[in-house]
């Protein structure tokens, strides 16, 4: 996303050119809210993060004349945002200092290495699966039942719950399969 | 790719519940992977391509606002009531935000990754609660736009594509142009005709978005695929789950709401009360799930107020209950309305 004549417009901005404010503003906008968007899933914070970014950029608009790269100037405010964002967030909600998952065997040291990786990659393929699954799922790995103890809590045969773990296990494999070529 | 990047990947990519974010989130933070977390940023980044639309505009005119400009403009009166009084008249007008320049960037081709800035006039047609309006475009298309929308389109169409933008609800009769489609952009929907009539829902209050042909054909492009609907066919996009559904429906009940008619056919009672809204001009309350997978038929066709709406739904509706209270906002008395 580029507007050919950048420079100028950036030096027409650090001279107050309002409009040439808006070319950027036009341009860069979407690509700002909706990097941040992604990053910090809330649609409302991002907005206002996004737009004080610009009113930024505004006030400070006599040193625009001197960036080469406004791109990557623009990524570095967009990053330092969400990273600043997320850390007084962080501050405000107590994080629980607990794995997802159980990890019940003993780690090799690579193994150690990644194990909160592995987890968190697992624990977002699962948040992603039809619902079933991922109750079958979280019931069996995760609360350590039985196949026919989840079959009879949830009012369904045996074969369904063995059908959706194979199906859950299988997605996760895919998942991590690139990654567990290191392991093996 | 690496293991953290495929975390961080993946995280972009989709929404995720409140306890994943956090533990993604706080992973984030460590300064553990730190090259490899700030290559993915930049890749992301690098890769991450919109193009502006009509939220884009509204952003516009909030940072405007923030920045103190919207009041440059010589003849115009001082303050916020005049902007409001503005905007419920439902006048069609071209934005003064620039100092009386009225000068502004249209964006075209959407394909293109490099966009082609226009100096181009963009009129911007708001609606606002409670009203109705039709305009007529520079090609002599009519549309006529439903309470609570926004429709920006050029002064004069140029290039090969007529382009025009919606946020809201608008039932448009195109003109015929083999040599230039016309194409709707909406916040998750792009609609491209040559020649026809159809509706158009797509309020960013609202999970659905609806496209209902009347006549000739119409292309819907959502999620990167493209769709042919047929004359009395509706195509939904669910905007959250990503669904798409195909639906027929009757021919006199397209656009009904021209007619200030009301027609729910199972709808969701977060879609009923947002039309409510928009058409009574009241802010609505639902503070339950209650409603939650209920489905509701209903049709008020005979010009009826708010509370003749509310009364039927209440008969319709098991347990349903509502309390309408007024309250003044300057000069103007405004009902809200909170259901149980």
């Amino acid at each position: 996303m580029a507007l050919n004549n950048i420079k100028e417009i950036l030096s027409a901005i650090s001279q107050g050119d309002r409009i040439a404010f808006k070319k950027i503003f036009l341009a860069f906008f979407p690509k700002v809210k909706y990097f941040i968007v992604h990053m910090i899933k809330d649609e409302f914070a991002a907005e206002d993060l996004t737009q004080d970014i610009f009113i930024k950029l505004w006030e400070g608009r006599e040193g625009l004349e001197d960036i080469r790269n406004f791109d990557g100037y623009l990524y570095q405010m967009s990053r330092n945002t969400v990273l600043n964002w997320l850390r007084k967030e962080q501050r405000e909600v107590s994080f629980p200092e607990q794995p997802i998952h159980n990890q019940p065997e003993q780690p090799s040291i690579e193994e150690e290495y990644m194990a909160h990786e592995i987890q968190l990659l697992i624990e977002l393929t699962v948040s992603k699966m039809p619902e079933r699954r991922k109750q079958i799922y979280t019931m069996s790995r995760v609360e350590g039942l039985k196949n026919e103890e989840i079959a009879n809590q949830l009012n369904i045969t045996k074969k369904t719950v063995e059908v959706q773990l194979n199906l859950a296990l299988r997605e996760i494999r895919k998942t991590l399969a690139a990654i567990l070529f290191f392991f093996i | 790719m690496t293991l953290v990047k495929r975390i961080i990947y993946r995280f972009y990519q989709y929404e995720y519940p409140s306890k994943v974010r956090r533990a993604f989130f706080h992973w984030f933070l460590q300064s553990t992977h730190n090259t490899e977390k700030e290559e993915a940023l930049t890749e992301l980044w690098e890769r991450t391509e919109v193009e502006a639309d009509v939220s884009t505009w509204q952003s516009w005119t909030e940072v405007s606002g923030k920045l103190g400009w919207s009041n440059e403009v010589g003849k115009q009166p001082k303050g916020n009531l005049w902007i409001k009084r503005w905007v419920q008249i439902a006048a069609v007008f071209v934005l003064p935000l620039m100092g009386g320049l009225f000068t502004y960037l249209f964006l075209q081709q959407p394909v293109q990754p490099v966009m082609i800035a226009e100096e181009i006039r963009l009129v911007e047609c708001f609606v606002g609660n409670g009203e109705l309006r039709t305009v007529v475009l520079p090609d002599s298309s009519r549309v006529t736009i439903n309470s609570g929308s926004i429709l920006l389109y050029p002064e004069k169409f140029t290039g090969e594509e007529r382009n025009i933008y919606l946020n809201g609800e608008a039932y448009f009769e195109v003109i015929r142009k083999e040599d230039a489609p016309f194409i709707v952009k909406t916040n998750g929907v792009n609609v491209e005709v040559l020649g026809t009539r159809f509706n158009l829902s797509a309020y960013s209050d609202q999970h659905f978005i609806t496209t209902t042909l009347e006549e000739g054909s119409v292309e819907v492009h959502v999620e990167g695929e493209s769709i042919r609907i047929e004359p009395n066919e509706q195509l939904s996009y669910n905007r959250i789950s990503g669904q798409i559904t195909r639906t027929l429906v009757d021919g006199d009940h397209i656009a009904a709401w021209r007619q200030g008619d009301l027609i729910f056919l199972r709808a969701t009672m977060d879609e009923i009360i947002r039309t409510l809204e928009h058409r009574y001009n009241v802010s609505m309350y639902l503070n339950s799930n209650y409603y939650e997978g209920e489905i509701i038929t209903a049709k008020f066709i005979h010009g009826e107020e708010l509370d003749d709406a509310l009364s039927v739904l209440k008969q319709l509706i098991p347990g349903f209950s509502y309390q309408v209270v007024e309250s003044k906002d300057g000069k103007d008395i405004k009902k809200k309305v909170f259901i149980r």
